[in-house]
């Protein structure tokens, strides 16, 4: 087997004594089920800067969700194993951070938005429970400073009458207004680093702009960093500075967001922009249809996991699995093609 | 719908049930073999015809079914359920003084059942596999499988005759301490109230081991659930939402997983006193108890027409009523049936 060597973030370089907030290298994800182990992630690497947006855009599968929940730690020991790589947050090494302080940094330093919002709210609990009991710990608030915030906050994301949406709970709300409330949970504490797994997936068209435009501003006002996950290419548009392309459990291409959209080099991301629909015909699933669908990650291919579905295969795609490599300015690429391909109509 | 409203509304739907209830008894007591009059009067009351006429005056014995009823129901509601033939005592003032007895011991029966079988699931759920797991599993096991009254001699063999920690089957007191004033009646609580720490130390020490006995069942039951409801939820998306905001893992399981483990567990409550009035009655005899179950056994013996029928109409009641308790404590810790969603 070729094992492809332990990819290096290349990243653009950065300003003179900056360091990124978030680096990831060489990420393994391992889930041990029943049908075997799938190698969720294998080998990813990036940077986050301060006040920078990241996309992950990948379809369904691609191990999106396990890299992004692995960086605090949120993946159930019982079944995901995080098996190799490092995972730097603010100098701090998270994959062997202890409790005390991975509990300081979740919530504190990272807050995370999840896809579903009903199902990561509690039923039980009234929503000022759920909103306070981050800044209290992270903050050192007093309950009832807390529930000021608490009222702040939810005023912030857009929620009318807070008051009494404080005392309601979770089935009392929209989806919407469930998904904005996520949002407000996941900045109570003031973290420095945002990560959305696929937020606005269950919410409608407008909706979703609504959300949208509401972390845009935030994102300005608190000079939060993002890790924002979608299988939507047309989402990442108007709100990352760059692009990850995940295929399989890898990085296939890296580039800033003009540069994904106008010069895309690999032909899986080429694909997925075919994939996007027109701004024009109304959107009714969001769901890119490429023919064909990624491999099993129980025993994934030795050579390139798209050559399947890939117009422009050759021999060697089948047997050599294609490094990232640098393939223009901040730009990176993990496809054997010279040229960016033609554009297929 | 706000929780009073839904008490409220809760309360009154219980009421056709009670009459229910009391109509069903009233009719099948009439089926008590033997003749009514020796039933209500005794041999000697019967013999007695102005006895026999004032009773079936008092009684309408000479009416029809439904009109005995309304008789019976007019006199109950100012407090005359009649004589018991075994006591030779007013039923009402009987009950009033076996009942709170039985409360006693149902109360403690519940307690040490709720506290005990969370602490265990929870104890359970947190080393799945593992040893206090099995420990945990066992224990349950015995306690759900084994008889009352079998546990009730295994327990006083051990804990009495063995090791001496408890006294033996001679009541609610030791014959040397003297009843606390009365409030309550119930015993260890007058005892706090008055302050009396002798009295409520001797009544604690016979309260302890039948309460055990008589909360084993119900103990093991809810050890299993916990058990069972804490793993299924403990992937749940809102745990992992809480950790990601950086919960301990302490107040994970005790704030977020417990009170949507315990939605189930407050249903086997609600069985639970139906289960403890009849396991009172085997737990009563074999303790020496002198409450409600002991009373009905012992009047039951005698074909006691009117004690039988107060004791079934007062247990039907608090079974009713119990269950309007039961389904109250729900909509408090699920919200969502409050809501209607
Ligand atoms: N709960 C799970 N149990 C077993 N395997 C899983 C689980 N979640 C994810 N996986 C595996 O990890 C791969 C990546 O999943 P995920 O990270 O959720 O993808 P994405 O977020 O991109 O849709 C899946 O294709 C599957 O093989
Ligand atoms: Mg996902």
């Amino acid at each position: 087997m070729t094992a492809p060597a332990p990819t290096p973030a290349i990243d653009p370089p950065l300003p003179a004594g900056r360091r990124p907030l978030l680096e990831v290298v060489d990420l393994h994800v391992r889930f041990d089920t029943a049908a075997g182990s799938a190698q969720a992630v294998r080998g990813v690497s990036f940077t986050v800067d301060e006040g920078e947006t990241i996309g992950i855009v990948g379809e369904s599968g691609c191990g999106k969700s396990a890299t992004i929940l692995s960086l605090p730690r949120l993946l159930p020991p019982s079944i995901a194993t995080i098996s190799g790589g490092s995972v730097r947050f603010d100098g701090t090494d998270l994959l062997h951070a202890n409790e005390r302080t991975l509990h300081s940094v979740r919530g504190g330093e990272i807050g995370v938005i999840f896809q579903d919002p009903l199902s990561s709210l509690n039923p039980v609990l009234r929503m000022r429970r759920q909103l306070t009991e981050g800044p209290r710990q992270h903050l050192g608030l007093t309950k009832s400073k807390a529930a000021e915030r608490a009222l702040e906050l939810l005023t912030a994301v857009g929620i009318p009458d807070p008051q009494r949406r404080l005392r309601q709970y979770p089935s009392e709300y929209s989806g919407g207004m469930r998904q904005r409330a996520m949002i407000a949970m996941a900045l109570a504490s003031e973290p420095r680093l945002l990560l959305a797994d696929e937020p606005t997936t269950a919410l409608d068209v407008t909706v979703q702009a609504q959300i949208l435009a509401l972390v845009r501003r935030l994102r300005v006002e608190r000079g939060l960093s993002v890790v924002w996950v979608t299988h939507d290419l047309g989402i990442i548009a108007g709100l990352a500075d760059r692009v990850l392309v995940m295929y399989a459990g890898t990085i296939v291409e890296q580039a800033d967001v003009r540069t994904i959209y106008h010069q895309p080099h690999h032909p899986y991301t080429q694909a997925l922009l075919d994939s996007i629909p027109r701004v024009d015909v109304r959107r009714r699933s969001a769901l890119p249809s490429i023919p064909g669908a990624p491999p099993s990650l129980i025993d994934p291919p030795l050579g390139c996991p798209f050559t399947a579905r890939c117009a422009h295969r050759m021999e060697r795609c089948d047997h050599e699995r294609p490094a990232l490599r640098v393939i223009g300015e901040g730009h990176t690429s993990a496809c054997f093609l010279d040229i960016t391909p033609k554009k297929s109509s | 719908m706000s929780l009073l409203q839904y008490v409220v509304r809760r309360f009154l739907l219980a009421i056709p049930t009670i009459i229910g209830l009391s109509i069903v008894t009233f009719v099948l007591a009439n089926y008590l073999p033997g003749d009514p009059l020796v039933r209500l009067l005794g041999e000697r009351g019967a013999a007695n015809p102005k006895i026999v006429a004032t009773y079936t005056k008092r009684w309408g014995l000479d009416k029809s079914g439904p009109e005995r009823y309304f008789v019976y129901m007019r006199n109950l509601v100012h407090g005359d359920l009649g004589r018991s033939t075994t006591t030779q005592r007013a039923v009402a003032k009987d009950l009033f003084d076996f009942f709170p007895a039985t409360i006693e011991l149902a109360l403690a029966a519940i307690v040490v059942a709720a506290v005990g079988g969370v602490a265990a699931g929870m104890l359970a759920a947190r080393f799945k596999s593992r040893w206090p797991d099995a420990g945990v599993r066992l224990l349950a096991l015995l306690g759900s499988g084994v008889p009352v009254f079998w546990l009730g001699l295994l327990a006083l063999e051990v804990f009495y005759l063995r090791l001496h920690w408890v006294p033996g089957p001679e009541g609610r007191l030791s014959s040397s301490t003297h009843v606390p004033p009365h409030t309550t009646g119930m015993y260890t609580f007058d005892a706090l109230v008055h302050g009396q720490w002798a009295t409520l130390w001797d009544a604690l020490r016979h309260l302890i081991l039948p309460a055990f006995v008589l909360g084993a069942y119900f103990l093991g039951l809810i050890a299993r659930m916990v058990r069972a409801s804490l793993l299924e939820i403990g992937g749940a998306n809102y745990l992992v939402a809480a950790r990601a905001r950086g919960m301990s893992e302490r107040r994970i399981m005790l704030v977020h997983a417990l009170p949507n483990a315990l939605i189930p567990v407050i249903t086997v409550l609600g069985l639970a006193v139906g289960g403890l009035l009849a396991g009172a009655v085997l737990t009563e005899t074999v303790f020496a108890w002198p409450g409600i179950g002991r009373y009905a056994v012992d009047t039951a013996k005698g074909l006691d027409y009117q004690a039988v029928l107060g004791v079934t109409i007062l247990i039907g009641v608090i079974y009713v009523v119990s269950n309007v308790i039961v389904d109250v404590l729900y909509a408090t810790l699920d919200p969502r049936i409050r809501i209607g969603r």
